[in-house]
């Protein structure tokens, strides 16, 4: 790896990613609030109300349902032919595109107190739903108490794609002569579990994996359905407390999904095989049962909370003298926080994009280890980030970045590199991080990041999003040929040329993935968007998660069918124009 | 030129010519190496490397600094406002139309509340985003007073509202509040037969009727610190424990307070007068009393939004336009008739009917000081009593009780067998042959 590419990596992961929530971390164990009595009073009540202990419960029944709604519709998506299998296959990415608060917000209204199923139940069979309340009494039981079905349902919903889209994928990379043999020898079962099972495995470890660290890490619905868990504390503990004791109540939740993150870095590895191209196996004819079970999976996890938002929604009245409806009400007094979330959005999806293609190309090759740091920016959650950017940038503009931060965090980024590949290679690493701290605070760049505009909540998606784009290049670049580009080269073509013919049009599929991904993550993002907003500037989730507290449910139902419409579109657009030629690996 | 020597020439350019300029402007021209790296490491003046000390990249003044606009740039305010989006909206709009000034608002989360934003405020201190900041309520703008983060501005608009809504020093004034009452669905309970006092609200035979906020933010919090200046810590704590026991559900906020008991889910409840208003225009059959009003009852608290200029903002005059516009008898008059139905504190301002009228009820004369100082002594206490309340209940499970050690080493021990599988699916292995 070329000096130069040492240096990016260093700015790009080392300073603009990870430096804020390195800073933060460091900030509270050297600030007042690691011996105040905030972080003792904070910390006291973790270990009193076993929040930890409800976070892994809650992540790991979330997992749990994912893996039984993903799974299955994996399997019966790629390995049977039913009717309608093409149009579902399109609409299994829809509960990705509907927000795990919006989720939150549908299933309320399905299962909460008066919801219809709640109220249904009630009368019919005597049984009282409750989304909030955990199995048994926290008080008592020392599992049951600490177990929150509703919410884990709510986030499986809104997660399970995670687990369908890596399992499709290794499902359409399997060797279909292979399991065509099989599937003429074996009987019954045998070759699903000795052949299809053991291969997909790995994915769907990935995928299990990668919902668990964001159902440990989501704050939204745990916030709009209370659950005492601990992410709540952490916001509560940053917005109302203590900055440094929020950031230290922060860290076990941090090594858990660490560790996790860890995991799926390994997990990942296969997966990032390229699948376009390969002949996926043969589907067996899966008749009328295949499809109601699709269907019904789909039904459950998206047309449930869809169909309840829609109701609340009422009719949109284009035409007509009638009164004005939900939609043009509530979107009247929205539209400029859709505007200024659709800029954000833009921005921050050309940013991810400028900066995930070189890191894509350079990470082709070599530069696992940087590319796992990046990763574990996945076991940050969101709010967490969202206060790193605000503190990071904040003490910068005053000035209070100390030396020995700067000192400390570019050694730590240079000696493994000094290390592992010389001196030399030290020194780029060091360089690219310095050049950062240095522009933040000497050049003065953190002024106006924190004091105006957007950069900051761009910032925040960017960090949140850049692991993800930057894998499915790199995936991407990987499944290149060498000998093409070698070719260019000795023809003569520069670098950017090299790029623009021979790459570009070969990474078509995947830089539209990649953005549509970001896209979609971006305009969704709520809990970093809570921290980062600035003066004058709003942001339709953040909105909806205020109104939902005070507006008329059928006004905000309205504007969550709103912008899961406005979520949609991109992937709608890019989905028929692109066809199969873009996916997420 | 190679990308790596590119970096380092633009650090060496970051980290030595702005500084260094620093220093040959202090020196008259003069630039010395041990200079530039004082400056580097302790600001301008600095004489030395000392790693332990901030590198303050630019120069720090104990004070915030007051950084005007220069005169070309259009006019404008940025402000922090606690009331809720949908009531405050309204006003700034019309303060931006009638004076050409654009506002820059930030408005609180349902999740932060007041507390939230003035812990940002206080975050901010050394260089804050605002120059006013728009308060619902008055309990926490006194801590922004004790900490030195307000100005003095004590506006013309100001001479008609009563003392006891303003501060004696001028820190901040107290405009149009709002009443804490307590809502009711008469659907479920007809007026005779509601609670006359707070403390009834306690009493077994209204049990498991009520709802209220949880007293940690907003205007319950500042209600709770109240009633420790009006009562004394061991009857608060005994009234808040009583509500506990009589299974009052604790909500996050007074919305949500307003809502249960609208859709019939509580018979009554205790949140403030322009929740109960919203619920109405909401075509919701609610109605509300106010408690305490006997000869010799406390009365109802009545919690005035605050407004007040930030330390250090960076637009002075028109922070002060804007506080004029917020405490005038024009803002009073379109509050009270907009959707938050907010009570006029000056006399004769003009009010629907629906609005509480101060003349008329009993009122708590609270001593906005003595309250702020009451929350920061019992807030701890607060939040272990309530943080931890199990969700929409009101029962004792999650009042400090715990599941038990045993509870995190099974969540362990769940996670560790769920890893343990991951490990066995990444384990590499063979397919094996079907027979």
């Amino acid at each position: 790896m070329s000096s130069g590419a040492r240096a990016f990596l260093g700015f790009v992961y080392g300073g603009v990613v990870l430096a804020p929530a390195a800073w933060m971390f460091a900030r509270a164990f050297d600030g007042e609030g690691a011996g105040g009595t905030a972080l003792q009073e904070a910390l006291s009540r973790v270990a009193d109300q076993d929040l930890l202990a409800n976070s892994i419960w809650l992540a790991l029944l979330t997992t749990l349902f994912a893996l039984l709604l993903g799974a299955p519709l994996a399997f019966l998506l790629n390995l049977r032919s039913f009717p309608g299998r093409a149009l579902l296959g399109r609409l299994h990415w829809l509960p990705l595109l509907i927000p795990p608060h919006i989720h939150a917000i549908a299933w309320a209204r399905v299962t909460g107190d008066r919801g219809w199923l709640t109220t249904w139940l009630r009368d019919v069979f005597g049984v009282t739903l409750n989304i909030r309340a955990p199995i048994g009494d926290p008080a008592s039981d020392a599992i049951l108490g600490h177990l929150y079905p509703g919410p884990a349902w709510v986030m499986a919903c809104a997660f399970f794609p995670l687990v369908t889209l890596p399992v499709s994928s290794g499902l359409r990379a399997l060797d279909a002569e292979g399991l065509e043999a099989a599937r003429l020898l074996g009987r019954g079962t045998a070759a699903f579990r000795r052949i299809i099972l053991p291969q997909v495995a790995p994915r769907l470890a990935a995928g299990a994996l990668f919902v668990f660290v964001l159902a440990l890490t989501t704050y939204p619905v745990v916030s709009l359905l209370d659950t005492p868990t601990l992410i709540q504390r952490v916001f509560f503990t940053f917005a109302q407390v203590d900055q440094g004791a929020g950031a230290l109540l922060a860290l076990p939740l941090v090594a858990v999904a660490l560790v996790s993150a860890a995991l799926l870095a390994v997990a990942a590895r296969p997966a990032e095989v390229r699948t376009a191209g390969v002949r996926a196996p043969a589907a067996r004819p899966g008749g009328l049962l295949a499809t109601l079970g699709a269907v019904a999976l789909l039904v459950l996890a998206a047309g449930v909370p869809l169909g309840s938002l829609l109701h609340e929604a009422g009719p949109l009245r284009l035409f007509g003298d009638g009164p004005v409806d939900n939609y043009q009400s509530v979107f009247g007094r929205v539209g400029e926080a859709f505007g200024h979330s659709l800029l954000v959005t833009v921005v921050a999806v050309a940013a991810v994009l400028v900066v995930a293609g070189p890191l894509g190309r350079i990470l082709a090759r070599r530069g696992g280890a940087v590319e796992a740091a990046g990763l574990a920016l996945l076991a940050i959650p969101p709010v967490v980030v969202g206060v790193a950017l605000v503190l990071f940038y904040g003490d910068a503009a005053r000035g209070e970045l100390p030396a020995w931060f700067v000192a400390a965090w570019t050694l730590l980024w240079a000696v493994p590199s000094a290390v592992r590949s010389g001196l030399r290679a030290g020194a780029a690493a060091g360089a690219g991080v310095l050049a950062f701290l240095l522009l933040a605070g000497a050049a003065g760049l953190a002024v106006p990041v924190y004091e105006r505009g957007i950069a900051l909540v761009v910032l925040a998606q960017v960090a949140l999003v850049l692991p993800l784009a930057v894998r499915m290049l790199r995936a991407a670049f990987r499944a290149l040929d060498p000998a093409e580009e070698e070719a260019a080269r000795i023809c003569g073509h520069g670098v950017f040329s090299r790029a623009l013919r021979i790459e570009a049009p070969r990474l078509g599929g995947a830089i539209a993935g990649a953005a549509v991904l970001a896209y979609v993550l971006c305009f969704t993002e709520l809990a970093a968007s809570l921290m980062t907003l600035r003066p004058g500037w709003q942001s339709v989730q953040v909105r909806i998660f205020n109104m939902v507290h005070y507006q008329s449910i059928g006004e905000v139902s309205a504007l969550c069918v709103l912008v899961i419409a406005l979520a949609a579109l991109p992937v709608a657009v890019v989905g028929l124009c692109l066809g199969r030629r873009w996916e997420v690996v | 030129m190679r990308p790596v020597t590119i970096i380092g020439i633009l650090g060496l350019v970051l980290t030595g010519l702005l500084p260094a300029q620093r220093g040959l402007d202090r020196e008259s021209g003069t630039l010395r190496s041990r200079e530039v790296l004082g400056t580097l490491t302790n600001g301008p003046g600095g004489s030395g490397p000392d790693v332990l000390r901030p590198v303050a990249f630019r120069e720090r003044s104990p004070e915030p600094p007051s950084r005007p606009r220069s005169g070309a740039e259009p006019p404008e305010v940025a402000v922090y406002v606690s009331l809720d989006e949908e009531h405050a909206t309204a006003v700034l709009k019309s303060f931006e139309d009638e004076t050409g000034i654009k506002v820059r608002a930030n408005y609180d989360t349902e999740d932060n509340k007041t507390v939230g934003l003035v812990n940002k405020i206080i975050a901010e201190s050394g260089r804050p985003l605002a120059d006013v900041y728009w308060n619902n309520e008055c309990g926490q703008t006194e801590r922004l007073r004790k900490k030195g983060l307000l100005d003095v501005y004590v506006s013309p608009a100001a001479a008609e509202i009563p003392e006891k809504f303003k501060d004696p020093e001028g820190y901040w004034t107290g405009f149009a509040a709002r009443a804490r009452v307590l809502i009711y669905n008469p659907k479920l309970v007809k007026p005779e037969d509601l609670p006359r006092k707070l403390e009834d609200l306690a009493d077994p035979k209204f049990a498991p009727k009520c709802a209220m906020a949880k007293p940690l933010t907003g205007t319950t919090l500042t209600h709770a610190g109240a009633l420790h200046a009006a009562w004394g810590k061991e009857r608060t704590e005994a009234w808040l424990e009583g509500l506990r026991k009589n299974g009052v559900r604790f909500e996050r906020g007074n919305a949500q307070v307003a809502r249960i008991v609208a859709e019939g889910e509580r018979a009554f409840g205790m949140t403030d007068t322009d929740d109960v208003h919203v619920q109405r225009l909401d075509g919701r059959a609610v109605d509300q009393v106010l408690l305490d009003q006997g000869p010799d009852g406390l009365g109802a608290l009545l919690i005035p939004n605050s407004v007040m200029i930030l330390k250090g903002a960076r637009n002075p005059e028109t922070a002060r336009k804007l506080v004029d516009w917020l405490i005038s008898a024009k803002t009073e008059s379109t509050l009270a008739a907009g959707r938050s139905a907010q009570v006029p504190l000056r006399p004769g301002v003009s009010a629907p009917a629906h609005v509480v009228d101060p003349a008329k009820v009993r009122i708590h004369q609270a001593d906005w000081r003595e309250v702020a100082s009451m929350i920061e002594t019992h807030q701890v206490a607060l939040e272990r009593r309530f943080l931890d309340a199990a969700p929409g209940a009101g029962s004792d499970s999650g009042s400090g009780e715990k599941g038990g050690v045993a509870s995190i080493w099974f969540a362990l021990a769940a996670l560790l067998l769920a890893l343990g599988f991951v490990f066995l699916a990444l384990r590499p292995r063979k397919a094996e042959p079907v027979r």
